[in-house]
């Protein structure tokens, strides 16, 4: 009786052993940390960084923000930074089927001064984080149908992430022009 | 020196070889989460204990937010109870809040308690870790984690956060100290979308509405299969197509979303819920699937399969076990990822492969291709189970595949589409299985030796033994197309492996029969974490804390 139990005992052991050993390795999420937000303010600010402000997003500015976007926005309000007139923005947005997070600063004529793609979280479409891409945004501002003020030239493969980026880009300027009190041009 | 004797520095070894192996997958690996400003539609559930003005109240409780407008459920004793009182109001008016008792004179002294110490429209912000101002004081443990936050008089104190859908991370664990007074919340389980709405951001309801149904009749398995051999017209599934098969689930068909599609009477979850037959089984279902051209193309053409395998059968068999086991946001959260994913591939077939001329149009959202992938999941699991545990009566044949018809549905196929009993299903299954529809294409063999390929030294005998099982459960038509040998040597191994795993079964105590995630929903439907070993299990193998709690 002791030997059958022994033996058990044993079978039950090399079971939890086999299923230990066949577990594959290996993380489920494809993501990058470009950039952490801290350091994305520090960009924008340099070592003076604004303390956070939080904007209900409703009424007017909602539609205004949901248009440049091109859907509903999920949140109800958003954390963003302020100081002299520059406004600092950190937004997630899907790409393909998982939210990237983009950071994008504002100067006080209305101009993106700042753009960095802080993580990505898909397989592939990471290029956007490239500087030689990025670098096409500077100076874009926000037009009269809240789009983006020039073209951007986008990347093959990365189709999805480059048009979820636009968005946001256009998003963020109109939610400036929100907080300056802006009207549209 | 030699304390140690040559044996036991041997299984030194093999142990520390083990637990090395073991410590890369014993925890879910560790990501940025994203900001809980983003939710709309959320609930929490958990409990609560609070002390202020020498009075203690302990409740288990829910909060649950729908846009501006949120509820603080006081639940008395039982953790998934209907609410005894509930707190309301609107984040855009916090001086307005209301109190609705329903049960009873103790849910009403525990609700007015916590009215007394704060506005639970400031509790709304708090309990997802965020500053309910910007006056709050702030300290962070990383990005989108909070640490610590002071605001309106408490220090509130974040202790451990839980991951949850969407690649959130919500406070698990917050302790208020304030002047005189403490609270703490112990948070269980949380929702993060799809609360009211089945459908993704992009659709109008008029879009909706204004999709047709297609209208059934007809042969459909030789719609699906036609008769002389040749392709079957494609059918799109676009995304008004999609919304409405959900909306009909969600609206109409199910009226506990805690208990997801199908729960514990279910068919569904009694034969996806054994172990056994679920792992001896996967790779005939996955090779069935790839040995049709528009799967293979898909997944040649578009996913990381080729450099991961195992990941893509993980992210596979993720989406499977929440659409079965997950509660009713999970479900829906899971059918819109797969088709946010599916609607990107897309393509044009290579080569000529059987039945599909060379630069025939594909797509993942196809009703034909999508009706197939289907059919491999729920016929294997009837087959395995008939080998391993016992056979099925017709009756329960039938009832588990019109539950089978909600899982269809979940990824946009018309009902109307589908075989319409399990006799009419088999009989789609076996002319699938002699049409040239199903033609294993050098593609289709690449990822068959992708799938049996060890990664690791570790995977050697289990793939070995996976590949074995696969080619004896196969139709030998298939199995011929993938050129798997089905001789004696195969079949004397085969028949140790399930003798071996008849044993197993036999000797592994009853709580280990079913697998983690059954275990899993089944502490969703308690109102409890999971923990132990099959906590253990999801983090190891999906690399996720939870999948459906």
């Amino acid at each position: 009786m002791r030997g059958i139990r022994r033996w058990a005992t044993m079978c039950r052991l090399s079971m939890w052993i086999l299923m230990l050993i066949a577990f594959p390795a290996g993380a489920a999420y494809d993501e990058t940390e470009y950039l952490k937000s801290e350091a994305f303010l520090a960009k924008v600010y340099g070592e003076n960084v604004p303390s956070i402000s939080l904007m209900p997003l409703r009424g007017d500015t909602r539609k205004r923000a949901e248009a440049a976007l091109g859907h509903r926005y999920s949140g109800l309000r958003l954390r963003y930074w302020l100081q002299n007139g520059t406004s600092a923005w950190i937004i997630d947005e899907k790409s393909k089927d998982m939210p990237m997070t983009i950071g994008i600063g504002i100067n006080p004529e209305g101009e993106i001064a700042v753009i960095e793609l802080l993580v990505y979280r898909e397989p592939r479409g990471g290029e956007i984080h490239q500087a030689a891409f990025r670098k096409q945004y500077l100076g874009l501002r926000l037009t009269g149908n809240n789009a983006l003020s020039g073209p951007v030239d986008g990347i093959t493969g990365a189709t999805l992430s480059v048009d979820a980026l636009n968005r946001v880009a256009a998003m963020a300027l109109v939610l400036h022009q929100s907080v300056q009190g802006e009207t549209i041009p | 020196m030699n304390v140690l004797s040559r044996n036991a520095r041997v299984l030194l070894a093999g142990v520390m070889l083990l637990a090395l192996q073991g410590c890369s997958s014993l925890k879910e690996s560790d990501y940025v989460p994203k900001s809980p400003e983003t939710l709309s539609e959320w609930m929490v559930e958990g409990a609560l204990e609070l002390r202020a003005d020498g009075i203690k109240s302990k409740s288990h409780f829910y909060f649950k937010q729908i846009d501006e407008n949120y509820e603080l459920a006081i639940l008395g004793d039982n953790p998934v109870g209907k609410p005894k009182a509930v707190i309301l109001g609107n984040i855009y008016e916090p001086e307005n809040e209301s109190l609705d008792v329903i049960g009873g004179y103790e849910a009403e002294k525990v609700a007015q308690h916590l009215m007394s110490v704060m506005k639970a429209g400031s509790l709304s912000y708090w309990i997802r870790g965020l500053p309910a101002t910007a006056d709050a004081k702030i300290t962070q443990q990383g990005t989108n984690l909070a640490k610590k936050i002071e605001e309106e008089g408490w220090k509130i104190y974040f202790h451990d956060f839980m991951s949850v859908t969407g690649n959130y991370k919500l406070p698990a664990d917050i302790k208020f100290n304030g002047e005189n007074k403490n609270l703490r919340l112990d948070i269980v389980r949380a929702e993060t979308g799809y609360l009211t709405n089945p459908c993704g951001q992009n659709l109008t309801d008029e879009e909706i509405a204004a999709s047709v149904e297609p209208s059934g009749g007809g042969d459909v398995v030789r719609t699906l299969v036609p008769r002389d051999g040749s392709a079957p017209l494609p059918r799109w599934i676009d995304e008004a197509d999609f919304c409405r098969q959900l909306r009909k689930i969600h609206d109409n068909q199910l009226p506990d979303s805690r208990v997801g599609l199908y729960g514990p009477d279910s068919m569904m979850w009694r034969l996806s819920g054994m172990a056994l037959p679920g792992s001896f089984g996967a790779g005939r279902a996955l090779l069935l699937q790839v040995a049709h051209p528009w799967v293979t193309a898909g997944i040649d053409e578009h996913s990381v399969v080729r450099n991961d395998p195992l990941g893509r059968a993980r992210r596979t068999f993720y989406h499977i076990l929440s659409v079965t086991y997950g509660s009713m946001p999970q479900v829906m959260a899971s059918a819109n990822q797969v088709r946010d994913i599916h609607e990107e591939i897309e393509g044009n077939l290579p080569e000529e492969s059987g039945a599909f001329a060379r630069g025939s149009e594909y797509r993942a959202n196809e009703v034909n291709a999508m009706i197939w992938v289907h059919a491999t999941l729920w016929e294997t699991i009837v087959h395995m189970y008939e080998e391993m545990e016992e056979p099925l009566t017709q009756q329960e044949k039938d009832r588990f595949y019109e539950e089978t018809k909600l899982f269809a549905m979940l990824f946009g196929i018309p009902e109307s589409a589908l075989p319409a009993d399990w006799n009419e299903f088999m009989e789609y299954n076996r002319a699938m299985w002699a049409s040239p529809q199903l033609t294993v294409t050098p593609a289709a063999m690449r990822l068959k030796n992708d799938l049996f390929k060890a990664q690791s030294i570790w995977m050697v005998v289990p793939m070995w033994g996976q590949e074995i099982i696969t080619s004896a459960e196969l139709p030998p038509r298939i199995r011929d197309q993938y050129e798997m040998k089905y001789g004696w040597w195969q079949k004397m191994n085969y028949g140790w492996m399930r003798a071996g795993a008849w044993t197993l079964g036999a000797l592994l105590p009853k709580n280990m029969e079913r697998q983690a995630v059954y275990h899993e929903a089944m502490a969703r439907l308690e109102g409890e974490r999971l923990g132990g070993i099959n906590q253990f299990f999801i983090e190891a193998f999906f690399d996720k804390e939870r999948l459906v709690n």
